[in-house]
């Protein structure tokens, strides 16, 4: 009797250790993962929850490529699920250059990029030379600003898209619902808008301004998640 | 043992005079009992005999259906058409006996009749002339072979998700191998009801046009309709057994005589094995021969002699004693059905029901072939005229009905009609063998949710239009106009998810003097900067250059160009050229 018991015990135990699921094996940092999951990030991640015991570990960040401003941003990088507004007087101020670093990261570990509706042809020697692979980049090009605004919802929500870059104005409900999308899908979204003086309060947790300038690019921070009044710095291009 | 086998010969005869089933004889009055096989029956039939018999290779399931000649028949029509007497009313009515009469010499030969025919005293071969003394009020309709043969092929195709094996055998039955399926499908009981539902509600959806018997609420066409699923080791001697109303399975070779043993005589398929049928039945009564133990208790010699060697051929493919080499039935490569509505209409409600309708169809399809398709099209036609066409495309490739069903939903939604449509049509488009299909090993899970990349990308393109969605690629060549090139979906090979690696632009590079940085935005048209600048423009300051691109003498594209990246008033990075052919200055990108 004794010995029957066991072997349903040792049966059940083996029934519980198959139900484990693939996602929990993969989560486990003891496992080899291929080049999907880049090394590098993986430590200065690390590195970032070590240094700074604060930092919400719960959302995942992906590093600006930017010193200062890793050390300026809450989750020491640019957050998922968030929504992102990038606010710049004329286009070529150094927005895109701004996020290569971080497109290039979510490049390599197999994410994929989508620009929807931007101002001018994505120019793809210029992404290959930044280090984004061009398998994983997507150009959404529409008149109708209701398709746009659902191309991104939707591209926000899929759970393989890291960023979606996103040209245009939005409302509140608009960026309600778009940021709902990011929170859902995880993924990073930036929305480049031209609106200088633009008072009202989206909700959003990153607002910034760029100004280039003669060493390089000023970014103002009209609205960033924990911390309080604006921020600005400077970033030197060489 | 000879106890036993006259235990079984008296079952099966009581069982054949309780079915009053004969051949062609309309509607038989099946007792419920015995139209399905009691799945504790098939239980004791022994699966390791099954399995280790060399004798028992085969076993073929025969569906017969006695009533496709009458089910083809588009009585609606008929009943108007025809009717033309006083009594007719608008309403044709259910309740009027139907016949289907067949050209024999010059005579009208009733081929079927209904159950309501049959119990006027019409049966089958009897003269039109005295079908219509016996009853006045009849709807008739001629038969139609090639209808018919569609139905059979049809439920065919429904069934080849269960064995590539299945034919359709002329003029009422379909015939299943199902020997290598047994283990697949877990089992002899659980495939026979697998298939038996499988049938069930494949003759249920072909017979009752979808749309219009909703539309009309009508209630007399769903009933169940009749259909003798027999099986044996021979093709010959279960259709023998599913015609004779018999859903009995043999499986084994040395059963078969003692199963057919009762039938009568006039069950053998005759029709092609010897000159004259009737003749050759008259001979055998003769000769005392009534039911088929007769007729294996006489030396083949005999027979052979009396009618033919066909008539010995045919007695031993039903024993087992001859290889029986069928063709199976082999599916069109492209999948083609169109649906009549029953009015006019643009309410997208019943567009809905029509458009899923068809899709099941195609994914049953699919599944019987084992293959996935990556893009169908849906045609809207008002009296065979095209009003619009909508492709729908999912690279990945899919058979499953749940996955296409919300791209069908997404396009009905935006779909606006210009006129009133009464006929839609399907194609299937790019169809490919399924292990063709690429799946994501690890990501298995999230798969069957909606939010994986080949699911977002199908709803775009089918929201935005393939013309709206691009991909980038680079090319190798000098000139900075002709290094990017841009693909919609379309372009992308049905059967990989992912461009071919081998022009992607990490492996086939650009040029290697790809030295000085390329700007992120690139203008349509390189803009002038300012007129007849000939020297150094004003308000640029250089940063790097220039980079001198010659190239193009030999497609008519020449060019000469000093390419600086320099700044320009607003402090930003720009990408600008002299032209070394009249000296003029060009913006040409932004770095961003």
């Amino acid at each position: 009797m004794g010995k029957l018991f066991s072997e349903n015990e040792q049966q059940l135990e083996r029934q519980v250790n198959q139900r484990i699921s693939l996602d929990a094996c993969l989560d486990r940092a003891d496992i080899w993962k291929g080049r999907r999951y880049k090394l590098p990030a993986y430590k200065s991640y690390k590195q970032g929850l070590k240094d700074t015991p604060q930092t919400d570990s719960s959302i995942s960040s992906v590093s600006t490529g930017y010193a200062v401003l890793d050390a300026l941003l809450p989750s020491r990088g640019w957050s998922a699920s968030e929504l992102t507004e990038i606010a710049v007087p004329e286009w070529g101020q150094g927005e895109m250059r701004l996020l290569m670093p971080c497109l290039a990261e979510l490049a390599a570990r197999g994410k994929r990029i989508a620009l929807v509706a931007p101002p001018m042809t994505p120019y793809a020697p210029a992404m290959l030379q930044a280090g984004v692979a061009l398998e994983q980049l997507v150009w959404i090009q529409t008149e109708q600003s209701s398709d746009m605004l659902w191309s991104t919802e939707r591209l926000l929500r899929c759970g393989d898209v890291g960023a979606v870059l996103f040209w245009g104005k939005l409302n509140f409900q608009q960026a309600r619902r778009l940021h709902m999308a990011a929170q859902a899908g995880g993924s990073h979204g930036f929305v480049f808008t031209r609106s200088l003086n633009d008072q009202s309060s989206l909700p959003l947790s990153i607002r910034l301004q760029l100004k280039a300038n003669q060493s390089g690019l000023a970014i103002h921070f009209r609205k960033l998640k924990s911390q309080c009044g604006e921020v600005s710095v400077q970033l030197n291009w060489h | 043992m000879r106890r036993s086998i006259r235990s079984t010969e008296l079952a099966l005869t009581d069982a054949s005079k309780s079915s009053r089933f004969k051949h062609k004889l309309g509607y038989p009055c099946l007792s419920a009992g015995i139209t399905s096989v009691k799945t504790a029956d098939l239980s004791s039939v022994d699966q390791t005999s099954l399995d280790n018999d060399p004798s028992t290779q085969a076993l073929w399931l025969a569906v017969y259906l006695p009533d496709v000649s009458l089910e083809v028949c588009d009585w609606d029509d008929i009943g108007l058409s025809l009717d033309s007497g006083p009594n007719s009313s608008l309403d044709p009515g259910p309740d009027k006996p139907r016949l289907v009469v067949e050209q024999q010499r010059s005579q009208s030969i009733v081929y079927a009749a209904c159950e309501l025919a049959f119990e006027a005293g019409i049966t089958a071969g009897m003269k039109l002339l005295s079908a219509q003394a016996l009853c006045a009020d009849l709807q008739i309709c001629e038969r139609q072979p090639n209808k018919e043969l569609q139905y059979l092929i049809s439920l065919a195709e429904s069934l080849q998700v269960f064995t590539p094996m299945v034919r359709a055998e002329q003029p009422d039955a379909v015939l299943l191998e199902v020997r290598d399926s047994i283990k697949l499908f877990g089992g002899l009981a659980a495939l026979h009801s697998a298939i038996h539902s499988s049938i069930d509600s494949s003759i249920q959806h072909s017979l009752c046009d979808f749309v219009t018997s909703r539309a009309k609420g009508r209630t007399e066409m769903n009933e169940n309709p009749r259909f003798i699923l027999a099986g044996a080791p021979t093709p010959e001697a279960s259709l023998i057994l599913a015609r004779a109303g018999q859903p009995i399975l043999i499986t084994e070779i040395a059963a078969i005589k003692t199963a057919l043993g009762s039938l009568p005589v006039s069950y053998l398929p005759l029709t092609g094995v010897v000159k004259s049928t009737t003749r050759s039945f008259r001979q055998l009564q003769d000769m005392g021969v009534d039911s088929l133990q007769d007729l294996w208790r006489l030396p083949l010699s005999g027979l052979r002699e009396r009618f033919g060697d066909d008539f010995v051929g045919l007695l031993e493919r039903i024993q087992g004693k001859v290889m029986d080499v069928r063709p199976a039935h082999e599916s069109k490569p492209c999948f083609s059905q169109s649906l009549d509505l029953e009015t006019e209409t643009d309410s997208r409600q019943w567009l809905n029901h029509g458009c899923e309708y068809l899709l099941e169809q195609l994914c049953t399809w699919l599944g019987g072939i084992s293959a996935v398709m990556s893009q169908m099209e849906f045609v809207f036609l008002h009296n065979d005229r095209v009003i619009e066409r909508m492709d729908i495309g999912n690279r990945q490739g899919s058979a499953q009905k749940t996955e296409w069903l919300p791209l069908l939903n997404l396009y009905l939604e935006r779909q606006v009609l210009a006129e009133p449509v009464n006929q839609l049509q399907l194609h299937s488009q790019h169809v490919y063998p399924a292990h063709l299909q690429n799946l994501d090993l690890f990501r298995q899970a999230s798969l069957a949710g909606r939010d994986d990349w080949s699911t977002t990308l199908a709803e775009l393109s089918v929201r935005l239009g393939e013309s709206h969605l691009f991909f980038l690629d680079t090319q190798a060549d000098h000139r900075p106009e002709k290094q990017l090139t841009l693909f919609s979906s379309e372009d992308v090979s049905p059967h990989r998810a992912e461009r071919p690696k081998a022009t992607s632009g990490k492996h086939q590079p650009l040029p290697g003097n790809l030295i000085g940085s390329r700007p992120c935005w690139l203008l349509n048209k390189a803009q002038r900067l300012g007129k007849l600048l000939s020297g150094w423009p004003t308000g640029y300051q250089r940063i790097s250059g220039p980079e001198r691109i010659e190239s193009g003498w030999w497609d008519g594209a020449d060019m000469r160009r000093d390419y600086y990246v320099v700044q320009d008033g607003q402090s930003r990075h720009v990408w600008i050229y002299r032209d070394l052919e009249n000296q003029h200055w060009f913006l040409h990108g932004l770095f961003a």
